[in-house]
């Protein structure tokens, strides 16, 4: 092949193999070996594309960027930053040892969002205030204080804008001072935001630091919200309604009615999130998906309603196993869990009544949800309707749900019972997969379901409060009573190794 | 109408639809404007022609690449999946294969490109390197240390 190809076609040839076949071919003769050598850095580098690892055109340097934690900033070789990347996929399945770090010691954190790109957290707390920390060094950037934030305020952060409550139906947007210019008409914040803030306007912009932005007043009491840049979604129970903001302007463009309730009640809404097409909401009775160019619903899984989705939800069920006796015996912080078939008894129409969360991934494309009572949704293309009840999935994780965080990739669940890790089947979302595919021993398309061994007390897990995900780490906040005194820290599980 | 002449010498007459495929022929339209000539292929033979030809006729009514998408030639989707009838139309023998990528790369069809390198890349996949020196005849020329060597270095991809 190597005498009859021009290289720039043999180039071609294998920017489309996956990285852990690219050592095979320097293994073949001195030719193929001298030839992958040569080209090492335009194979990588097109390996990096193929696994969406780099974005195409960008360079190495671009590529290591946006990550909160330092993992990638030694590599200075194409090949290297994919080395990493296969090493980090294979701590998340169990190949590999993981640790757990302290961020914030006894801080209180409520809910708390990443900031990948400026590598900070912003934190609620559960005694009221708000506070931008460095993820790496223990040090307070930007804080308001606990008389401004209501306590275990609820916060939002996407694309340097982040959104909190403050009482009855408003909700505060402020932005990050280094995104901020002075020239685009923006709204204009409230007086209050204004006093707290005792910025001026053209004061020097620091890392992890905000300005308002706007206050926005929604017509009725509010129950969940969602900001996915440049919309926000807010759901409001008493009014059985969900509103669409858009940020930049400030105004709200969109009104959701909820579907008429078959209770006596109308039935609360738990979790709600947002995509560029289509509204999802949990309800304390079921899941419903909107379409937000038509207002109207398009999927809807419900406790009271019979149809095919649901019954498919409830046949063929998978539950978590026991771990295997001798498995990760070299890896002892991750325990893998086989999954095995759940039986009629164990699963009924009453797992289905409840959301604890809803969440789309990042490509819009595909749907996971979390049943309070611990019943796990994938559906991979929820829109497309052909063959829908084919494609989803269940899985029992067995106990009370208490936090989800989705990335596209991976589900990391929380339950009373411990926080697990399911690294999703590749060949369902856009990139290719890092490792090489095994073939599934059950229908659930995730190859690996691992469970942190450092998150065991039965008695902290409940009183999680939030729990995020970035490519290398999961986060959560953490009651440690092992002392006289219980603290509640910020913690994260580095699967970076 | 136009008029092909492949190195061994036989004529083909297309639609300017389905010869336009080709960047390298459709430049050629453009610069000679309208013209009864017999454009020369010296790079192509008659039975790969025949077969690139067959290509370019099926997919003649779909979007021609922009010189945007070639100047940002990565952007596209690096997906390795490839449609229904290219699969098809790509299931040829191993020369026949290599014929058909140097001929795309030649007349410059970059899908057909594509559809040939990731049907290559598509048999390396998973392959041991036992595997794929039977697939394309190499000749291990390494001694065993220089093997044991090469396969240490390897380790990190290694599935454990």
């Amino acid at each position: 092949m190597l005498s009859i190809v021009p290289p720039e076609v043999v180039l071609h040839i294998f920017s489309f193999i996956p990285i852990y076949d690219i050592p095979a071919l320097r293994c073949l003769n001195s030719a193929w070996k001298q030839f992958v050598e040569l080209h090492e850095n335009t194979i990588y580098r097109s390996a990096a594309i193929l696994h969406s690892i780099a974005m195409p055109g960008s360079s190495l340097e671009r590529s290591k960027d946006g990550h909160v934690l330092p993992w990638l900033d030694g590599v200075t070789e194409w090949k290297a930053l994919c080395q990493k990347y296969a090493a980090s996929e294979r701590a998340w399945t169990g190949q590999a040892a993981v640790s757990q770090k302290i961020v914030d010691a006894d801080s209180f954190t409520h809910r708390f969002k990443i900031d990948e790109e400026q590598r900070t957290i912003i934190c609620t707390n559960l005694l009221g205030g708000l506070r931008v920390v460095c993820a790496q060094e223990k040090s307070v950037l930007w804080s308001l204080p606990a008389l401004y934030v209501r306590r275990c305020a609820h916060i939002e952060f996407s694309r340097g804008f982040i959104v909190f409550d403050r009482h009855g139906a408003d909700l505060e947007v402020w932005q990050r001072e280094t995104d901020y210019e002075p020239a685009t008409l923006s709204p204009i914040p409230d007086a209050s935001q204004l006093r707290i803030w005792g910025g001026y306007p053209d004061q020097p912009a620091a890392r992890g630091h905000y300005r308002p932005f706007a206050m926005l007043s929604n017509p009725s009491d509010i129950c969940a919200y969602r900001l996915a840049y440049p919309h926000l979604l807010v759901a409001s129970h008493s009014a059985g309604e969900a509103y669409i903001w858009e940020i930049p302007t400030a105004t709200l463009v969109q009104t959701l009615h909820l579907p008429p309730s078959e209770g006596a009640t109308p039935p609360t809404i738990d979790y709600v999130d947002i995509s560029d097409t289509h509204v999802f909401l949990g309800l304390s009775v079921g899941l419903v998906v909107y379409s937000r160019l038509t207002g109207s619903v398009v999927l809807e899984i419900s406790t009271y309603k019979s149809s095919i989705l649901v019954d498919r939800v409830l046949s063929q069920v998978l539950r978590l196993g026991k771990t295997l006796p001798n498995s990760n015996t070299a890896f002892p912080t991750l325990k893998s869990h086989p999954l095995v078939p759940a039986s009629g008894m164990t699963v009924n129409r009453t797992l289905i009544g409840g959301f604890a969360a809803v969440h789309i991934s990042p490509s819009g494309r595909d749907l996971v949800a979390l049943t309070h009572l611990g019943l796990l949704l994938y559906i991979p293309a929820f829109s497309e309707a052909a063959n829908l009840e084919d494609r989803i999935h269940t899985m029992f994780l067995g106990s009370r749900a208490i936090y989800m965080a989705y990335d596209g990739k991976r589900v990391v669940v929380c339950t009373v019972t411990g926080v697990y890790c399911i690294t999703l089947d590749g060949s369902f979302s856009a990139p290719v997969p890092l490792l090489p595919p095994k073939p599934a021993s059950h229908s659930f398309p995730a190859p690996s379901v691992q469970r942190v061994a450092f998150f065991a007390n039965k008695e902290a897990l409940p009183a999680v409060t939030c729990l995020q995900l970035t490519p290398t780490a999961l986060w959560l906040t953490w009651i440690n009573d092992d002392s006289n005194s219980a603290t509640w820290d910020l913690r994260y599980v580095d699967f970076s190794n | 109408m136009v008029n092909l002449v492949t190195s061994d010498n036989e004529s083909f007459t297309v639609e300017k639809a389905v010869a336009s495929r080709s960047v390298l022929i459709k430049n050629m339209l453009e610069d000679v404007g309208e013209s009864d000539q017999p454009i020369p292929l010296p790079n192509v033979t008659a039975s790969v022609l025949k077969k690139v030809l067959e290509y370019c006729d099926h997919h003649k009514n779909e979007p021609m690449p922009t010189s945007e998408d070639l100047a940002a030639e990565d952007t596209r989707k690096r997906t390795t999946d490839i449609g229904e009838w290219d699969q098809k139309f790509i299931q040829v023998d191993q020369e026949m294969l290599f014929e058909i990528i140097l001929a795309a790369n030649y007349l410059d069809i970059k899908p057909l490109l594509d559809v040939g390198c990731k049907t290559v890349a598509n048999m390396i996949k998973g392959k041991t390197p036992e595997e794929i020196r039977k697939l394309f005849n190499i000749v291990n020329d390494f001694t065993p240390e220089e093997e044991a060597q090469i396969k240490k270095e390897n380790e990190w991809a290694e599935d454990r």
